[in-house]
């Protein structure tokens, strides 16, 4: 491995572009702002082209504390692809609350950095950097509309939760250090391997993280602040938190787990079983019972948060790299359709007078035939149904559960797969069979409406669900190549 | 020289009572105190763990100056929010915050 700070130039890129934004905001004039969100777009992309050009190498940096390997490469651009999403969904919708800032994209900006960090940390002090640096910019994100009362009660709840997970998480961390001497990923690995530590203390380390972690990707019991936080937030920042914070979190959960307490499985699968089954059973139950749609998929998303621990387990439990492939698969269709999801909610909301409510969607396809189109796929592909992304990323992860022994777990999955699906199915069906009730008709107002930026946003969205449909092999592949490389192993 | 498990005691149970505070208050200032009280708890646990390891002494004290400058920058956005709160709401307790339910 290379000691090089090339390990960091996509970071830094993107810490100066944040810079710039918040340098030039100030002097600008209101409409001056426009396009702004474009110059953070334009800095993900050599960001993008950077991590790719050293995808082949392996450097590191900071006293082997943050590593750009193969694994960090795969959720790098996945990241930067997310962050780049959400500033494209963001303008028009902040336009029209009065809150076009060049802070918004800059906070976007400083929490895809703390994710990056996230992802390709192998020092617990880095890797708590960067979680803080996600966790604070995603505060601000959630509160960002600070003359709505809804989105100041969404950003205090968040700080509250979270700055309560991050502490118990930190314990565990320093549990980790007490034990094994070192706060290096792959000596604590070594350490925590040969066997000869206390049992009992690793257990409490174990449930310290874990409970940390499963406040962070909203799991039970620790979900409860996820509904809020979305439905109170603006819903551009909505979609950005509902996929970034997790992607950034499962990256560091699969090396937590499954490399440097690997060899302590015995102690966290049964664990992680009865917290997965859980996390099913709330999301997919409660998502039945929601009216307004941003819960409705803030409880899905914690229900796909539960497939996702199936496959932590499958991961933990065979050697086989098919686990974690499967994690980093399901994340990226996730991203793209989940994202595009609440995206089709903002351009509701910019369009018409739009409370976010099941019954509004009733008779949506003859006014907005587009996106309602495009809300179809995107709950298909959430629904799991072929030929999209989310299809082909649920069924090679169950396979990935079947494969590790655990059929009886896949075959749970499944059936809390097919209760999500009438959840989704119910806003197809209103949309395309539904007449709307007179007094709740979404009106179209003068002058809202279309967005460049927003369409082109939704439209690489549904490429992208579709595409991964249709053909997996690029993003698989470079699936089990990245957990191939994990840690340089 | 005090054995390790004393630090402990005393960083575990600074870290309870943290952990308490944040469940049990109502205003956003002594929550934000406790989460202080929680992170500082673990400072001690790392310096503790720093002085008795024998491999990798002096890493705990590297993580505590990561922790102590996030613990400010925690405290300097949890305020920031209960600022915005408070122009809002003119109180600042937590019960308040039920503006969402479902």
């Amino acid at each position: 491995m290379q000691h090089d700070v090339v390990a960091i130039v996509p970071e830094l890129m993107l810490v100066a572009a944040a810079l710039v934004l918040l340098l030039i905001d100030p002097f600008l004039p209101a409409k001056g702002r426009r396009g702004l969100s474009w110059l953070g777009i334009m800095a993900c992309l050599p960001a993008a082209a950077s991590v790719w050009l050293a995808r082949s190498q392996q450097f590191s940096t900071f006293s082997h504390g943050i590593a750009l390997d193969g694994f960090a490469v795969f959720f790098k651009i996945l990241l930067l692809a997310v962050a780049a999403l959400a500033m494209l969904l963001s303008e028009k919708h902040l336009a029209r609350n009065g809150r076009l800032l060049g802070d918004y994209y800059a906070l976007v900006l400083l929490a895809t950095v703390g994710m990056m960090v996230m992802a390709s940390a192998i020092d617990l002090a880095t890797f708590f950097v960067g979680l803080e640096l996600m966790a604070l910019s995603s505060y601000l994100l959630a509160g960002f509309f600070r003359h709505q009362l809804r989105s100041i009660e969404a950003s205090l709840k968040y700080f509250l939760t979270g700055s309560f997970a991050s502490a118990i998480l930190l314990f565990g961390m320093a549990l980790l250090y007490g034990l094994t001497g070192s706060t290096n990923y792959q000596q604590i690995s070594i350490a925590i391997g040969s066997g000869s530590l206390d049992g009992h203390v690793i257990v409490i380390a174990v449930v310290l993280l874990l409970g940390g972690f499963a406040f962070k990707v909203a799991a039970a019991p620790f979900h409860g602040w996820a509904p809020d936080v979305y439905q109170g937030a603006p819903t551009p920042a909505a979609a950005f938190l509902s996929v970034g914070p997790k992607i950034a979190a499962f990256a560091a959960i699969i090396k937590f787990f499954t490399i440097m307490l690997g060899s302590e499985q015995a102690r966290w699968v049964p664990l992680m079983i009865v917290v997965a089954i859980a996390t099913m059973l709330i999301g997919a139950t409660m998502a039945l019972l929601q009216h307004d749609l941003k819960r409705m998929l803030a409880f899905s998303s914690i229900a796909h948060v539960g497939y996702l621990l199936l496959a932590l387990i499958a991961a933990g439990q065979s050697h086989s790299n098919f686990g974690s492939s499967a994690i980093l698969f399901y994340l990226a269709a996730y991203a793209a359709m989940n994202m595009g999801a609440f995206g089709v909610l903002v351009f509701l909301a910019n369009s018409a007078r739009f409370n976010d409510s099941l019954d509004e969607m009733a008779g949506l396809a003859r006014r907005f035939p587009g996106a309602a189109g495009v809300m179809a796929v995107l709950m298909f592909s959430l629904a799991g149904i072929p030929p999209t992304a989310g299809f082909l990323a649920k069924f090679y992860l169950f396979a990935s559960v079947v494969d590790a022994g655990y059929a009886w777990l896949a075959v749970i999955g499944v059936l809390f797969s097919v209760v999500s699906a009438f959840y989704y199915l119910r806003v197809i069906v209103y949309m395309y069979m539904r007449e709307p009730e007179p007094e709740v008709a979404a009106v179209m107002e003068p002058g809202g409406g279309r967005s460049w930026d927003l369409s082109l946003g939704l439209g690489l969205a549904t490429a992208v669900v579709i595409v991964l449909g249709v053909l997996p092999a690029p993003v698989l592949n470079a699936a089990q190549d990245a957990v191939a490389k994990i840690l340089g192993s | 020289m005090t054995p390790l498990q004393h630090y402990l005691v005393l960083s575990g149970a600074l870290f309870s009572v943290g952990a308490w505070g944040v469940l049990a208050r109502r205003s956003i200032i002594m929550v934000v105190m406790c989460l202080e009280l929680m992170f500082n708890a673990v400072n001690i646990a790392l310096v503790a763990f720093s002085n008795y390891a024998n491999a990798g002494a002096g890493r705990g004290e590297v993580f505590v100056f990561f922790v102590l400058a996030i613990a400010a920058a925690e405290v300097a956005v949890g305020l920031a929010i209960g600022i915005a709160m408070y122009r809002l709401r003119e109180k600042l307790d937590v019960d308040e915050l039920d503006e969402m339910r479902g």
